[in-house]
């Protein structure tokens, strides 16, 4: 009940982030995972119930990581995404084929460590199709799919990895509503990523909609069970606000009790994007205006999205309000 | 069949550029050094533009961080809000907050601004090739958040861009207006003081209606402008993809029979392309 999990990515120290480009491989598994066991001890010792893979420490960003373990595409440079802020994007040139693994050595890691309750975050096919540049397949629609068999590849080594006990897999897809026109190709290139797979909760991460009533409008076609969702950064930081943020919650309620499949809500109850830590009492605030419309055995707690923009004194505090909210709620129940 | 090519938007930054301007948000180095080395950076792009025997190019727009941002900081009562997302792509604008469109201030001299490389707003050069550049007034409006009404809003920026137009003493300005406009009657009065170049991807109005006195309307369709401007435009070169020989003498000798002259343009800024596919498309502009 009102389980705390993180999204993904938190800030790196600075003995991995100064050096995480020039680092040979070795040398990077080695600060990588020196960088994880850290960052477990801080989620554990904020009280998160759920520690993803401990802030993705091997992966310096969600597109780059997954398109530099395939073949077929080629990275010409950087774009723009804002302001001076640059993301490699990536040219796919020819047909597209995972070589290697993506998140492996995380997942050895939590192995060897014993941990149980983690999730890994993969970059979704959708988002993977939006942000490269097609250059080779007849339509976006056919390399998304090209981009869910790999995925789906992907997800089935690490469970077969992972061995007989259930494994959290988290499908990271921002760019999922932002074509309204091309929901369908996001649904079947979704499906296509879990297609087959067993013994995995499958969770769906979006965030900065603008518009989740077109994601609210294909669950009952998506094959997830839980929501990962941001909503604090629409919210007002009032405590006494109406929590016009939390609006869509009621939307989610609506499609909740229309599917068959059991879906759960991941509650963003903390904004990434700002320093400001918001208090145990106005996070305790939003949860319980969720619960007006979702019970607690379906709803879970996360911040929006991940914490890495922020510097890690930060992303702590923010991360140990929210444990602190969910057992104020859970003590109220 | 006489062929003129352009090129308008942001074009993308060097990776120096780049790297100078994280060193100056840092406080590494001053304003006065940023502003010389995008000066240096603009005047390499208009070498580049002359090697590639451009007809028509905009400025560069090094220093913008995004197509709204120097025009909003320049007026009165318009204020930077959060980010928002560029159409549907992966890139980000700040939102302008219209209260109010009041007086333009100074584009023309070195000075720092809040959030944005420092000013000038544009570096111009001589000659004919050389375009301004601004966005269009409807796209803008739709880019904002509104805080007076549409109509304000639509007569203070027409009466800024006029001001604008003075203060720099435009002589070619191309407008770009990448979401969907109606009507664009309003650029009329622009038109008889400048050569007006209009871009207009997403027209939904009537243009048989259209006539605004404009030099060249470019859009997706070449015939359906071509009474409506003295050299109609089309948008051929794809800056959503990093092919380069993507077969344009083949689309443009298509026109041959039809057209006397026409402008042959990008479909959107290079910004959206890494620096050095930018460079070969645009070397290949012509040869393409």
């Amino acid at each position: 009940m009102l389980e705390t999990q993180e999204i993904g990515s938190f800030r790196k120290p600075e003995y991995l982030s100064r050096r995480f480009r020039s680092l040979k491989e070795e040398e990077l598994k080695e600060l990588a995972g020196k960088a994880t066991v850290e960052i477990i001890g801080l989620f554990e010792n904020a009280g998160l119930m759920n520690i993803g893979v401990g802030g993705e420490m091997f992966r310096w960003e969600m597109y780059e990581h997954p398109v530099q373990r395939m073949k077929g595409i080629t990275i010409y440079g950087p774009v723009r995404s804002f302001d001076n802020r640059y993301y490699n994007k990536g040219s796919v040139t020819g047909e597209i084929k995972r070589i290697k693994a993506f998140h492996l050595d995380e997942v050895a890691l939590l192995k060897k460590l014993g941990k149980k309750n983690v999730k890994i975050p993969i970059t979704g096919p959708y988002t993977l199709m939006d942000w490269s540049f097609n250059d080779y397949y007849g339509s976006r629609e056919e390399l998304a799919l090209a981009f869910g068999r790999i995925v789906n590849e992907e997800i089935k080594e690490l469970k077969s990895f992972w061995g007989e006990d259930e494994l959290q897999i988290q499908i990271d897809e921002p760019a999922a509503t932002t074509h309204p026109s091309e929901m369908g190709i996001f649904v079947n290139s979704f499906n296509e990523a879990v297609k087959g797979v067993t013994g995995i909760e499958t969770h769906l991460h979006v965030c900065y909609s603008s518009d989740y009533g077109l994601l609210f409008n294909v669950i009952p076609d998506l094959r997830a069970d839980v929501y990962n969702l941001e909503f604090a950064n629409r919210d007002s930081l009032s405590i006494d606000g109406e929590r016009e943020g939390y609006r869509d919650v009621a939307r989610f309620a609506e499609v909740l009790s229309t599917v068959t499949r059991k879906i759960s809500l991941g509650l963003g109850v903390t904004d990434v994007h700002v320093d400001t830590v918001e208090s145990p009492e106005l996070i305790r605030r939003r949860v319980l205006f969720a619960l007006n419309y979702i019970d607690p055995g379906r709803l879970r707690l996360n911040p929006d999205c991940g914490l890495r923009t922020r510097s890690r004194n930060v992303g702590y505090e923010k991360l140990r309000n929210m444990v602190l909210a969910r057992n104020s709620v859970a003590e109220e129940l | 069949m006489d062929l003129q090519t352009l090129l308008f938007g942001i074009y993308p930054r060097s990776e120096r550029l780049r790297r100078e301007y994280g060193r100056w948000e840092r406080g590494m180095i001053g304003s006065e050094e940023v502003g010389a080395i995008i000066s240096e950076e603009k005047s390499s792009f208009y070498e580049m533009a002359r090697t590639a025997m451009l007809d028509f190019f905009t400025d560069p727009l090094f220093n913008w961080h995004d197509i709204l941002r120097p025009v909003a900081l320049s007026i009165e009562g318009i204020n930077l809000g959060p980010l928002r997302r560029y159409k549907e792509t992966n890139t980000f604008y700040r939102e302008p907050l219209i209260k109010v469109v009041g007086k333009v201030g100074d584009m023309e001299s070195f000075r720092e601004v809040k959030d944005n490389p420092p000013f000038p707003v544009f570096h111009r050069i001589p000659g004919k090739s050389y375009l301004h550049f601004l966005p269009g007034i409807y796209s803008f409006i739709r880019m904002s958040s509104l805080h007076c009404s549409f109509e304000e809003a639509v007569s203070g920026l027409e009466r800024a861009y006029s001001k604008i137009v003075d203060q720099l003493s435009i002589e070619n300005l191309l407008i770009y207006e990448p979401l969907e406009v109606e009507n664009i009657d309003i650029y009329s009065g622009l038109a008889s003081t400048v050569s007006l170049f209009l871009v207009l991807p997403q027209f939904t109005g009537d243009h048989k209606k259209t006539n605004v006195g404009a030099h060249s309307i470019i859009s997706h369709d070449p015939y359906k402008f071509a009474r409506q401007c003295e050299v109609p435009g089309v948008m051929l070169v794809d800056a959503l993809s990093t092919k380069v020989g993507d077969r344009i003498v083949d689309k443009v000798r298509s026109f041959t029979d039809d057209f006397d002259k026409i402008i042959v343009s990008n479909n959107e800024s290079f910004d959206f392309l890494p620096r050095v596919i930018a460079d070969r498309k645009l070397m290949n502009f012509r040869g393409n």
